[in-house]
This record gives structure tokens, sequence and C-alpha cells, in this order.
């Protein structure tokens, strides 16, 4: 218990990459944003903001973990415990930051989008169903894009540079290549209508097993990471 | 006889190209200052690396306190590990290493690290990052000495240290370790200034072990002996003999017996003179003697 | 190799990395016995001040000391520490005579017989040895 909660603490005194920052660059972009809709007071902006505190999961966990890593190994700290400290952090920041996202949400609807000038936590599709609901999705969201980070930055300390980079470009290019088939054969108009008949909330939760492999792949690569 | 904290056997480190550590076989006992000597890149790190299991040995056993490091807190957290290279985040001060410091090892002595902190005259405010290499290495002194780590290794502790700096780290080490014994390993490749400090000496060179003793017993195991060249060379006939140096006929040859004085009583019967070496000069002889490292 | 440390004592005395530290440690007490810097019965410094003192192993100067406790020239009290044993400088002083025989007037013997120096010569000349 002593690595893990030492690995929680070590997080803890990251809260400016954490938390701060991004929650201060989405103030920012909430603020100019509604600047922009006062001033323009047409009809209702709708921003890409949110997507701010998305990617900042992703990088943040991302070059925590590279960083981290061999800082908390260095200091007598076990491999496993880095990763179950680092998996618990972000799971609580996760739920923290989706409880406030849901919070911010409702505060939206309630003061009728800022007066009708901008939709910036309550978005169409996204932000349908309950308050539970809501909330869920933003869990699950900020655990993938987490992991994402987090995995990719296990493979980089377990492969290093130049492998990370063959892993990086050759995902790119079979991703290319299914939407390039997906394009020749006409999939794409069934996808879409596939996506649109379910909901965000079902479309999250097809995120969970994609989330839990991620977490493992990232698990079996720190255990075999040196420093 | 003492408790063995460390036991190594047949250890072996290899990569692509070059072997780092070569079948290594030693054991640590409690409570007692050990000096790991030996060149840059003659394997030392690796070693200590392996033992702490932030590297994988190839080959070979490694117990700690009887048991395998890896992922095992029982060993892990018993082990305070200073190295040199070691990684900081970037946005983290000297105040906030020692919270995690505190944080990470059992035994931490936060008066004893405050008091060390103003002794080094660190900034505790300010970024690791934005150390100088003296002070970068002053952390890590600071974190393994008020660790007390029941096994505490220093890693070249002191790059970039000055020689008063160093002096304070050599008083503090022997003071504290008085009050507080512990099995402290010392690697490092500044032999003279550390030899004295050490009970006992592990000497690495090209990976693999060329000596292992008590360090007072290998002072009284060794003398140069000066002659004429053919009077010196029957004399070292069937003896360890590690360097020999030649100046017109007079040869001297440094010569490993069982003790000082039984070399020394055989030379002069032979009509020898025999001269002492310093541990320094004896392992600098150990260590040049092998041919050009093959990497 | 002088260390900054040493040369500022206040003690003249360097540890020499070629000989066993310990060996060092118990001539130094010896010599301050025989000096009667260390008079009978005078508490000697712990192994612990030794350490500190000199920056050598703790271990290093116990053995050094236990060598003189062996000897009896030292003598342990309970809780208290070492003491010089009553006796222990002319104990001292005996073996050194013995040593001052064997590695000195031995030695000086066969370089003279080697020089051809006859006995008159070699005492005509120790006398002189004394006046300088």
């Amino acid at each position: 218990m002593r690595g893990i909660s030492s690995v929680i603490n070590i997080h803890l005194r990251h809260k400016l990459t954490w938390f701060y920052l991004p929650w201060m660059i989405m103030a920012f972009s909430f603020l100019v944003n509604l600047l922009i809709g006062v001033l323009i007071n047409g009809e209702t902006l709708y921003t890409g903001g949110l997507g701010t505190i998305y990617i900042f999961m992703f990088v943040t966990s991302l070059t925590t973990a590279i960083q981290l890593f061999p800082f908390t190994t260095g200091f007598s700290i076990r491999r496993t415990d880095f990763f179950i400290g680092t998996l618990t952090f972000i799971t609580l920041i996760s739920i923290f930051n989706s409880a406030l996202l849901v919070v911010l949400s409702h505060i939206e609807v309630w003061t009728g989008a800022w007066g009708d000038h901008m939709r910036f936590f309550n978005l169409p599709y996204l932000n349908d169903g309950s308050w539970l609901i809501q909330f869920v999705v933003n869990v699950i969201l900020m655990l993938w894009f987490s992991m994402l980070g987090l995995g990719i930055g296990a493979f980089f300390l377990r492969f290093r540079g130049i492998r990370t980079f063959i892993m990086l470009a050759a995902v790119t290019i079979i991703i290319s290549g299914l939407s390039l088939i997906a394009m020749r054969y006409e999939w794409w108009g069934p996808i879409f209508k596939w996506f649109a008949s379910h909901s965000a909330l079902d479309l999250t939760l097809w995120m969970i097993p994609i989330v839990l492999i991620l977490a493992l792949c990232s698990r079996q690569c720190l255990r075999r990471s040196t420093v | 006889m003492s408790q063995t904290v460390i036991e190594v056997n047949n250890l072996s480190k290899v990569y692509k190209d070059f072997t780092a550590v070569d079948n290594v076989s030693f054991r640590i006992e409690a409570n007692k200052i050990y000096g790991l000597l030996g060149r840059n890149g003659a394997g030392k790190t690796t070693i200590m690396q392996m033992i702490t299991a932030q590297q994988f040995s190839t080959k070979g056993e490694i117990r700690v306190f009887g048991e395998h490091p890896y992922e095992n807190n029982k060993v892990i957290q018993q082990i305070c590990f200073i190295r040199e290279s070691q990684k900081y985040p970037d946005l983290v001060t000297v105040r906030d290493v020692m919270g995690i410091a505190s944080d990470v090892y059992p035994n931490w002595d936060a008066e004893y690290a405050k008091a060390l902190i103003e002794i080094f005259r660190l900034p505790m405010k300010r970024l690791v990052k934005r150390l100088s290499r003296g002070m970068l290495s002053a952390v890590g002194i600071i974190v393994g000495l008020a660790s007390r780590a029941p096994i505490t290794v220093f890693d070249e502790p002191y790059l970039g240290l000055d020689a008063v700096a160093r002096e304070l780290f050599y008083d503090q080490l022997i003071e504290d370790y008085t009050s507080h014994p512990r099995t402290i390993i010392l690697s490092t490749h500044l032999i003279d200034e550390v030899s004295r400090l050490l009970e006992h000496i592990i000497l690495i060179d090209e990976g693999k072990i060329l000596l292992d003793s008590d360090t007072d017993e290998l002072r009284g195991r060794t003398c140069n002996v000066i002659g004429h060249q053919s009077a010196v060379e029957s004399f070292i006939q069937g003896r360890k003999v590690i360097h020999t140096e030649s100046l017109g006929s007079m040869v001297s040859a440094t010569v490993m017996g069982k003790t000082e004085a039984e070399v020394k009583q055989e030379a002069a019967q032979a009509g020898l003179e025999t001269v002492p070496v310093s541990l320094q000069q004896l392992i600098v002889h150990l260590t040049r003697n092998g041919k050009v490292a093959s990497r | 190799m002088k260390s900054e440390h040493e040369s500022g004592e206040v003690m003249a005395f360097q540890i020499d990395d070629s000989r066993p530290i310990f060996m060092q440690i118990a001539d130094k007490i010896e010599d301050d016995i025989i000096e009667e810097r260390l008079p009978e019965e005078t508490q000697v410094p712990s192994t612990n001040q030794f350490a500190a003192f000199y920056q050598i192993n703790p271990a290093t100067a116990a053995k050094g000391v236990n060598l003189l406790v062996d000897q009896g020239i030292l003598y342990k009290k309970r809780g208290i520490g070492m003491f010089v044993a009553a006796g222990a400088r002319e104990q001292l002083i005996e073996k050194r005579k013995t040593e001052f025989y064997e590695q000195y007037v031995v030695a000086m013997v066969k370089e003279a017989e080697k020089l051809g120096i006859t006995k008159d010569q070699l005492s005509e000349m120790i006398r002189r040895g004394e006046q300088d």
C-alpha cells in the first residue's frame, strides 16, 4: 500500500498539469467563445471547447507516465504500484472532472445556454439523457483518452523511441487503410446510421472493453520496463 | 558471522553487442560499508540496477534478504539506491523530493533531512530541474542518508560536488552510520578518497570481479619488490604479480602475498628491497593491466 | 595524496593508504601512551570518535583498539569506555625495544659488516650520533 499511496501522492503534487492547466484553458476558451457569442448576438454558437479536457487527459497521462516512471522506479517503488497508483489517480480525477462537467452542463441548461449565446458544456447527443447517464458517458470517455495516453507512454517505456514510432505509424496506416476500404465499398453510410441509432451511452459502453484492454497492455509493458 | 543481506550467484547481463556483467558472484553482509570499485563502464551500475530490480539479468541468481527483488516490496522498500543519473519530473521542487522520499522510505528521518539541507545549503523551493550538477548530487546524498534504508547504495554520488561538500558527505556518512548502522555500498571510481571509509572492497573490471576482500587485509598484502632484474625475476616465480616496471637493469614488481610481512621477510632474505603499495596504486595496476576494452 | 581535511588537523597524523589502517590506529594509541599524552588509567577516545576524527570506518577503528585490548594495553570498563591499563607504558616500551633491536640494530650490524665497519668504529659512530 505504501507504494501505491506514494504514487498517488506524487500525482497529487502535479495538480498543475492534471487539473489547473486544463480547466484554466477551458475557462479561457469559454470566456472567448462567450464574448464572441455576445458580440455576434445571432444564432447560438456550438463550440468544441469541451474537447480540451479530453485532450489534456490524453497528453498528461502520456507525459506523466514517461516522466514519472523512471523517477518512481529510482525511488524504490514497484512497477505494479506505479501502475495501480496511476490508474487509481486517473480514475479519481476522471470522476471528479466528470462530476464537474455534469454540474456545468446543468448550469448551462439552467441559464438557457448562457442567454442563448453558446452551448459549451451541454452538447446535443453527447449530453442526452439523465445527469447519471451524462456522468457515466463522461467518465468512460475520460478514461478512454487517459488509457490511450498511458498505453502509448507505457509502450514507449518498454520499447523506446523507434519501435514506438513504428507502432504508431502502423496503427495510422491500418486505420487509413480501413477507412479507404470503407469508402471503396460504401460502408460509411451504414456506419453513420449505426452510430445515429445508438445513444452516446451505448457507444461509450462499447468503449469499456477497449479501456480495459489498453490498461492491461499498459500493465504488461510496465512490468517489463527498465530505467 | 554477519548476516548476509545480498547474495549474487553467476549473474550476467548481456546486451546485443557486449557483455556488461560477466558471471559475477558475491555476498554483501549486514551493517558493513562496502566499496564497489572499478573504472567507468566496468559494470558497477548495471549490477546495482539488477539487485534493485531496475534492470533484468540475462542469467544468474539474486537474493536480497533471502528473496528475489523483482516487484517485491518487502525487499525494494528496504533499499535506497542513489544513482548519479536519477531522473526527476520537470515540475518537482527540492521540497517535493523530500516529501516524496519521506513517503517512500519507512525509516525516513525528516529532522535529519532538514539538518542536511542546511549543511549542504540546498534551496528548498527550487525546481530540481534548475539545480546545478553539484546541488543535484547533494539532493541524492540527502535522500540516501536520511532514508536510513537497511541497504543504501550510493552510485557515484558526488558528481559536481566540490572538495568541501565531499568532505561533508564523508563526515555525515561516518557519523550517521555510527549511530544507525546499516549496509552501505559506495560505488565509485574515486578510490583514494573513499578507501579509508570502506570495510570491504569489491573490484569490478570489464564486468568481472577482480577482487573481493577486506580492505585492511588488502592493504597488508601487497608491496613493491625492487632489485636487480635477475634477482627480482627469480623472486617472483610462482607468486602473484600484479604489475612490473623497469628502469635499466632495476625492476620493480608489485607482489601480492598472504601478508606483506611475509613478502617483506622473504624479499629481505633474497636481498631485495620492499616498498609499500597504496590501495589506490594497487587498484590502478589491477584495472590497467587487462587488454583494451573490446567494446 | 593529501586531502584538505587532514592537512588542517591539529593532531599531525596522516592515514597511510599502503598499511592496514587498524594497525596505524593501534600504533597511534601506542605512541600516545609511550609519550604520555595518554597516561595510565585515563580514558581513550571511543572507536566512534576515532572514526569520525580520522574519517575512517568505525569497524576498522574498533579493530585497532581491540588489538590493544587483546595485548592488555587497554581495558574496557563496562558502559564507560576504554582505559589505559596500569603498566601499559612499560609493557609497550619493552615491546618497542625488542622491535627496535630487530628492525634497526640487526639491520645496522648487517650493513656495517657489508661495509667492513668494525665493532669499535660502529660504537664510535653511535656515540657521534648521540651528540648530533
